[in-house]
């Protein structure tokens, strides 16, 4: 009950506080734009906007960063409806149905119909926030360094496997690599600076914000250079501009399904709503009495898609929130964020501000309603956003990018260092190995340095509490069933 | 996909063997004994690294002589007008990058925005040379008005 009234409270501030209000509105605005731009995603959003916030009270900042995240994910269904480029990798599923429906004259349907599924997906978020995060907070608290090692590992390997499901063995290399490549810089119990050579730099390792934008921005804008003139938009609107309550309540059952998947995926360290959306598309397709209608124009299948992804956006703010862990890439630099503001989410959040879970869920529930408010009266304007050109857009991107990027520590070296993960990260996407395992390794990588050798310091180079203690048990099944049943040997592969 | 994965494969035991190296090498701090050592987890690291990158070699079953025809392969992929796009993308990219501080950064703004759009748009210059002034404006206000970031 108490949590209720904190959710209210903090729903009530946000919508009767003019500057809240208004950044809010600019930054949700902001990121349904990025999110809808082929080239933007919504990790590259928030990392962006984690920039240009860095000023703002740490609250203010948040709300835009999580209604930013909201708005992304959303926008991203606009160009794969209309121009068949899903804005961020979470639209692919919503390509399927939604471009077909747009070419069948049912466009202004299918962008309405997923601007409500998104609105819904995101409230069962919002109840997962309200409802998991406290449960998950009380079970990290029994987390200690052994576990906290383990769950790194584990996430790596359920992430790796998940996000290459062709070739897991990628998806686990992408993930220690991020782990080892994290591992440069000052560690954090002796403050020892690994592999600087000196160099003052390198000494605080590679920071989180110029690795993200540059793993996922600078291959965005060379991808869409590369196929520069291959699109087609459609810019003819047709079909219903309201949102069809028989048609929600006819799918009730599959948008039930397809937010607890999707909060579900959200939870899974670094797996994120591109794999919800999918899942949840996938499950939809099985459960459906028209299984042949969908990749032809199904609004079943587009339902599933969008509210299995705006749910998931949910799901993965419950790890970062209670464990310190992503649940997702954008949710990756929320956390980031998070501490560049002086927050410390993890297990003693729940003690130290268990207001602030509330807070979240809050700010989850504001963006939504934001997000579907411009939804539902600036399609025709998006459809505007979506026809300028990639030759004169990206280049405004990549100096965005530079800026973004500067602003978090004001060093050249920053852009130097996104640059080089963006070429790194261009050649990792060509040769198929997933970026969200390596930005989890980055992110995780500090963590688990610090438990492993804290554990082993507290036992005197004991190993065994790593095999005994109950939750690494579960957790060392989890991973080892994860690498046994996710992967196929792939000799001599394609 | 083969030969890249080969190529990735030993790129990568080469970088975890000089991560493994050099990790033995770093000092143990006496305050806090050897299992505070900083090389611990860069060596388990690795380790699990080298051994996924050992396997990604011997899954690629490639053999040396399999290169022998790759400069063919080498030149038609710059003859490939989407890899010429890419090329010259990134070409601009580290141009810009090198000028930062070396030209102000305003006018390298300009010349990035309307330089990069004109070759690739190759139409109607006047516009983008409104577009370059009215984004750099816009970009440059914002981020150092608005939000007081220092340009670099």
């Amino acid at each position: 009950m108490q949590g209720l009234i904190w959710l209210l409270e903090a729903l009530f501030k946000y919508f009767t506080t003019p500057t809240i209000l208004f950044n809010a509105a600019w930054a949700t605005l902001l990121g349904i734009i990025i999110g809808a731009l082929p080239g933007l995603t919504a990790t590259m959003g928030v990392a962006l906007l984690t920039g240009l916030t860095f000023g703002f009270p740490p609250e203010l900042a948040i709300v835009m960063l999580i209604c930013m995240y909201v708005g992304a994910i959303y926008g991203g269904s606009r160009s794969a409806i209309l121009i068949n480029i899903p804005g961020t990798p979470a639209n692919a599923a919503t390509t399927l149905d939604g471009y077909p429906l747009a070419r069948s004259g049912q466009g202004a349907t299918a962008l309405v119909t997923a601007t409500t599924a998104s609105a819904i997906g995101s409230l069962i978020g919002v109840l997962s926030i309200f409802t998991i995060a406290p449960l998950l907070g009380q079970i990290a608290l029994k987390f200690g360094s052994w576990e906290f090692a383990w769950l790194a590992i584990f996430g790596i390997t359920i992430c790796g496997a998940l996000t290459a499901p062709k070739d897991p063995l990628k998806g686990w290399i992408a993930g220690f690599l991020g782990l080892l490549l994290s591992q440069v810089g000052m560690e954090g119990i002796s403050s020892y600076p690994r592999y600087s050579f000196g160099r003052l730099e390198l000494m605080g390792g590679f920071s989180l914000i110029p690795v993200l934008v540059g793993v996922y921005g600078i291959p965005e804008i060379l991808s869409s250079i590369r196929d520069y003139g291959k699109r087609e938009v459609v810019v003819e609107l047709k079909g219903r501009a309201l949102p069809q309550i028989p048609l929600l309540i006819k799918n009730w059952w599959n948008i039930i399904r397809s937010g607890i998947i999707s909060v579900i995926i959200g939870v899974i360290p670094g797996v994120g709503e591109d794999v919800a959306a999918w899942v949840s598309y996938d499950l939809a397709k099985r459960g459906s009495k028209e299984p042949e209608k969908f990749g032809k124009g199904s609004l079943e299948g587009l339902i599933a898609a969008e509210t299995g992804n705006n749910a998931c956006v949910g799901g993965a703010i419950i790890p970062v929130l209670t464990l310190a862990v992503p649940g997702s890439a954008p949710a990756a630099v929320l956390l980031a964020a998070m501490w560049l503001h002086g927050l410390r989410p993890g297990p003693l959040l729940p003690v130290e501000n268990p207001k602030f879970i509330y807070e979240a869920a809050a700010m989850m529930l504001f963006a939504t309603v934001i997000m579907t408010i411009f939804g539902l009266s600036l399609t025709k304007i998006f459809l505007r956003v979506l026809t300028i050109d990639t030759a004169i857009l990206m280049p405004i991107i990549f100096i965005l990018c530079v800026l973004g990027v500067y602003a978090i520590n004001v060093r050249v070296f920053d852009i130097i260092v996104m640059l080089s993960f963006g070429i790194v990260g261009y050649f990792m996407r060509i040769m198929e190995y997933p970026a969200a395992p390596f930005v989890l390794g980055f992110i995780l990588g500090p963590m688990a340095d610090e438990n492993i050798r804290r554990a082993l310091i507290l036992t005197n180079g004991n190993i065994t509490p790593f095999f005994t203690r109950p939750i690494c048990i579960v957790l060392i099944i989890a991973t080892l069933l994860t690498a046994l049943f996710r992967y196929r040997p792939k000799v001599g592969g394609a | 996909m083969r030969k890249a994965d080969f190529v990735t494969g030993i790129v990568l035991c080469i970088l975890c063997l000089f991560f493994i190296f050099t990790a033995f090498k770093m000092p143990v701090d006496p305050a806090y004994g050897i299992y505070a050592h900083p090389g611990i987890t860069p060596i388990f690291l690795a380790t699990v690294l080298f051994i996924l990158s050992i396997y990604l070699i011997l899954r690629s079953r490639i053999k040396l002589s399999d290169f022998k025809n790759d400069i063919k392969l080498v030149k038609s992929f710059f003859r490939k007008k989407e890899n010429q796009n890419l090329l010259i993308t990134l070409l601009f990219m580290l141009i810009f990058v090198y000028l930062i501080r070396k030209v102000p950064f305003y006018i390298l703004t300009f010349l990035f925005i309307f330089s990069f759009s004109f070759f690739f748009y190759r139409k109607k210059p006047l516009l983008l040379l409104i577009v370059s002034i009215i984004s750099t404006f816009v970009i440059i206000t914002l981020f150092s008005r608005l939000f007081l970031i220092p340009m670099p």
